[in-house]
């Protein structure tokens, strides 16, 4: 066939075509040098014009009857083609291994790119260098080496012929074994016929060498298909497993199937757990009895970090502007959504504005419909008097969304004034705002320590404006170093934000309600286990028959030389909550029977009971009222200014209602526990006296919880209700999370016991 | 209405996330795939109408060329960085590429010496006069854990390396301190999951039962 093929170019040139100018003895030379060729002379056509190639295959010097049947015989048979087993033939093993190298081609032969290639190979190549090597005396080399050659020289040159080479490449012989070839009918058109085990093979390696052919819509990587093939399914390897790979539907579908989209098997244990796990954070829903732990206090502690946010927060003059960084994402937003509530309520109550940026856009979207729901509590907005709905870029700003993480924080605190310029949605703020000293506190709500970090490297440094930080239980371990720096406070996760609320008179209407029962009343008792903050028993059973309210709300001043204890009770018996110091204004409640023990509420919202006897009771003039200090609302910005003039000072006023502690204590219980004696502006819809006065939390009766169990269900703003369930879920699941990886831990060990005993 | 409607694609949505707890599957992907389209077009929308609108409005529509300037170069420089996802022209993003690298450890290195190294170097010594006990606690735990992430050691003849036993002791407290810290960081993580699991619950059962 070789010669056939070689002739036939020559043979089928026209006598008459340029191809008779051409010399070609040297292809004559070559071929007879490689021995393709014999010296037969050269074949003639029968005709030098010839166009029928029947009759010229006819005139060709072949005997053909003697080679078409037997290659007809041989690939039209539907058997196995074994070309090992024909090149192990006699006919090939008797021929001369005939060693040839380009040196002896006659001269000329050799191609440019042969000689180049040639010279690499000798020269340049790395191969060719470490041919060039010679081999040091194993006098010369390491012991260690040395024993390396005597081990070596221990293992026979020949192989067994069996199984040996698994032994040693173990998975090799059957990849590099040849498949069966399975033979069809000879033509030109006709593709190759391959075994299955031969396409498997085949798809092998176009996964392992990247071709330029047409994508095919799955290809597995190379480290995808080792892990893939039938011989990765036991780790631990044995000859068994290896040599017979697993052929079953599951192993052919999973084949077939997109890494990462692989059918995960259903794991008992993790959904043991998942289920253990979630009926134990469900049951403190149901039953009462599996509602494990105290709520969270009611106050926080003396000193503590969220005492020192809730006092920085409480000392907010009012018209400042604070900044608010709410920066985290829905997925914490079930934990940090009450903090910015109770934050941004405290604000709107010291009568300043919210102007709430963040580096996470959802941040920012859920600040602004979290203060949007503000509105729906017509409860608050009576508390701040505010006689319409709260409006972006008039009482509160969501104006800046800062891109590149620290760059933008670095951005927003050199450029503070033009990126405060538009807000979330692009529109004009009408924000004027000089730099970061115009902001009276930077709040960032956050549930990553790396916020924390970068308000605290990019903002706090070029502003004097207390940083408070509020962040979840999974950042509070990091938060807390630069809380404490910064000195403005830590609220962490959602026991502060229960106790914030709960001190800010914020709680939802569960918890007032609890508030209220704490005074002991004609109904049922609650189901629920009483706050931390009840009084004693036996402060409730002498105070409860004998409490009389102030018909008029009066204020008293602590005329001690030293500060005086406010107890929970009328007793000296009562425990201490507070220690009040000479000269603070506190708000009077109520008495006693025989009046020597004043029920008061001190500045930061906690009730007790004080000696009569250390306080200067007056009757208090007439209280400023709420909508002093309510925020310039947008008509009064518009009004006689145009967009473009500041719309208000960027400072709070000097005159601010705070001419005297006395008068501001006295307003700011005021504005807190009796907003129904604000001025309610004549468009305000009436609404139900629902907020607990100073009198009917002192003087329940049956119509005051029956007009506070309706606000149970209604939860504050977007809230959700079940608060207190939460609280306990919450503990309950912490709980069962302790348990369940205490038994994971010892199971594990009792493994681990195990396979080493058997080992042994 | 359209509430009530949100309500209950949200509720839909958390049974879809919750499914995961079986197996991996259709739905819980569908949920998250949702999730993230969502996110990604509003960032989008915010960064086009808060970000970028404001600035070309104040810069290159500005009357005064100065602002036009200073607002087309880093307008130029960021559509550089588009080209980086050319294969062609990938190396001229480069340019704004270096800037953002650059200015991006420049501003954090010297917002990290303000605002972390120095402050929390004053606290610590604040503490330390403060509260004797907290402070040699405190002491302790820093110097020890910096031990622990020293790598220096003395290379023996065999060929291994070994470190002075004093340094491999204070490296062990500091490990006990790396852990401590890490303990409480697993420890707050999971508070924060079951925080985020009740409210789920609560969504739910409030979904379900009207509570």
């Amino acid at each position: 066939m070789i010669d056939e093929e070689s002739a036939q170019p020559v043979a089928s040139q026209p006598a008459s075509s340029g191809w008779d100018a051409i010399e070609d003895p040297p292809e004559e030379e070559f071929f007879s040098a490689l021995g393709m060729i014999d010296n037969k002379p050269p074949i003639e056509p029968s005709a030098p014009g010839f166009t029928d190639i029947d009759s010229y295959l006819a005139s060709l010097p072949f005997d053909q009857p003697q080679v078409t049947p037997e290659a007809g015989a041989v690939f039209d048979q539907p058997v196995d083609f074994d070309l090992d087993a024909i090149l192990s033939g006699s006919e090939f093993a008797d021929a001369p291994a005939t060693q040839r190298s380009p040196q002896d081609l006659a001269p000329g032969m050799t191609e440019d790119w042969l000689a180049q290639l040639q010279a690499n190979v000798e020269e340049v190549s790395a191969s060719a260098i470490v041919r060039q090597k010679e081999d040091r005396p194993v006098e010369e080399l390491p012991s260690r080496l040395q024993r390396l050659r005597r081990l070596s020289e221990q293992i026979p040159d020949e192989l067994p012929p069996d199984d040996a080479l698994t032994e040693v490449l173990p998975g090799l012989p059957p990849t590099l074994a040849p498949a069966p070839f399975v033979g069809g009918t000879l033509g030109l058109v006709q593709e190759v016929t391959l075994t299955p085990e031969q396409q498997s093979k085949a798809n092998l390696l176009q996964s392992l060498v990247p071709t330029d052919a047409a994508p095919q819509p799955f290809r597995m990587s190379a480290i995808e298909a080792t892990y893939d093939s039938p011989y990765m399914s036991d780790l631990e390897d044995t000859p068994e497993t290896i040599l017979e790979p697993v052929k079953s539907k599951a192993t052919r579908k999973q084949r077939a199937r997109r890494p990462g989209e692989k059918r995960q098997r259903l794991r008992i244990d993790r959904l043991l757990v998942a289920v253990v796990l979630a009926a134990a954070m469900i049951l403190p829903f149901f039953i009462a009895g599996f509602r494990v732990g105290n709520l969270p206090p009611a106050e926080f502690a003396a000193g503590s970090p969220a005492q020192i946010v809730f006092d920085e927060m409480d000392s907010i003059p009012s018209g400042a502007l604070v900044l608010v960084g709410v920066e985290y994402s829905p997925a914490s937003a079930a934990e940090l959504d009450a903090m910015t509530n109770a934050l941004v309520r405290h604000i709107f109550l010291r009568a300043a504005y919210p102007v709430v940026v963040s580096g996470n856009p959802l941040g920012l979207m859920r600040a602004a419909n979290l203060i949007e729901s503000i509105n729906d509590d017509a409860d608050f907005l009576a508390r701040i008097g505010a006689t319409e709905p709260l409006q972006a870029n008039a009482d509160y700003f969501i104006v800046r969304y800062l891109p590149g993480s620290v760059i933008g924080l670095r951005a927003f605190s050199e450029d503070t004034a033009n990126l405060l310029l538009s807000d979330i949605r692009g529109q004009a703020s009408k924000l004027v705002v000089r730099s970061l000293d115009d902001f009276a506190r930077v709040v960032v709500i956050t549930d990553r320590a790396e916020d924390m970090r970068s308000y605290a490297e990019q903002i706090a440094p070029l502003t004097d404006a207390p940083l408070v930080a509020a962040v979840s239980y999974g950042a509070a371990p990091l938060a807390e170093p630069y809380a404490r720096t910064h000195g403005g406070g830590l609220l962490v996760g959602l026991g502060d934000a229960y106790t914030y609320a709960s001190t800010l008179g914020l709680a939802t209407i569960n918890s007032l309600a609890e508030r209220i029962r704490i005074i002991p009343t004609d109904t049922p008792a609650p189901t629920q286990p009483p706050p931390a903050t009840q009084l004693p028993a036996t402060a409730l059973a002498s105070a409860t028959p004998t409490i009389m309210p102030t018909p008029e709300p009066q204020t008293a001043t602590v005329v001690s030389r030293q500060a005086v204890n406010m107890r929970s009770g009328p007793s000296t018996d009562n425990n201490v909550l507070a220690a009040v110091p000479s000269g603070a204004s506190v708000l009077v409640l109520g008495f006693n029977a025989d009046r020597s023990w004043v029920n008061v509420q001190i500045e930061d919202g906690r009730q007790g009971w004080i000696s009569a006897a250390l306080l200067e009771i007056r009757e208090s003039g007439a209280p400023a009222s709420k909508r002093n200090q309510i925020p310039p609302r947008r008509q009064d910005i518009d009004e006689g200014e145009d967009a473009t003039s500041p719309a208000r000072p960027t400072r709070p006023p000097s005159a601010t209602p705070t001419a005297s502690p006395t008068t501001l204590v006295a307003e700011t219980l005021e504005a807190t526990i009796t907003p129904t004696r604000t001025t309610a502006p004549p468009s305000t819809t009436p609404r139900p006296s629902r907020t607990p006065s100073p009198t009917a939390t002192l003087e329940p009766t049956s119509e005051a919880t029956a007009e506070a169990t309706p606000e149970a269900i209604a939860p504050s703003g977007r809230e959700t209700g079940y608060r207190d369930e939460r609280w306990y879920a919450m503990n309950l699941g912490i709980i069962a999370s302790a348990l369940i990886i205490t038994f994971g831990a010892v199971v594990n060990i009792a493994r681990g016991l195990l396979r080493r005993g058997r080992r042994r | 209405m359209s509430d009530q409607i949100g309500l209950w694609v949200g509720f839909i949505l958390t049974l879809m996330v919750f499914s995961y707890l079986l197996v991996d599957n259709f739905l819980y992907r569908l949920a998250t795939y949702v999730f993230v389209g969502l996110a990604a077009g509003f960032v989008t929308i915010v960064t086009v109408e808060s970000v970028l609108l404001p600035w070309i409005r104040t810069t290159l529509f500005a009357s005064d060329v100065n602002s036009k300037l200073l607002g087309a170069i880093p307008m130029v420089l960021g559509l550089l960085l588009l080209l980086k996802g050319t294969a062609r022209f990938n190396r001229l993003g480069n340019l704004g590429l270096a800037f953002v690298v650059g200015i991006g450890t420049a501003v954090a290195l010297v917002g990290a010496i303000s605002g972390t190294l120095l402050p929390l170097a004053t606290a610590t010594s604040g503490s330390v006069a403060a509260n004797a006990l907290d402070g040699f606690i405190l002491v302790l735990g820093v110097i020890s854990t910096l031990v622990y992430f020293q790598y220096l050691a003395q290379r023996v003849p065999g060929g291994a390396t070994r470190r002075a036993l004093v340094i491999r002791a204070i490296g062990a407290v500091g490990q006990g301190f790396i852990v401590v810290t890490l303990g409480a960081l697993y420890g707050g993580a999971i508070l924060s999951g079951l925080v985020v699991f009740g409210e789920r619950i609560a969504f739910i059962l409030q979904r379900i039962g009207g509570g």
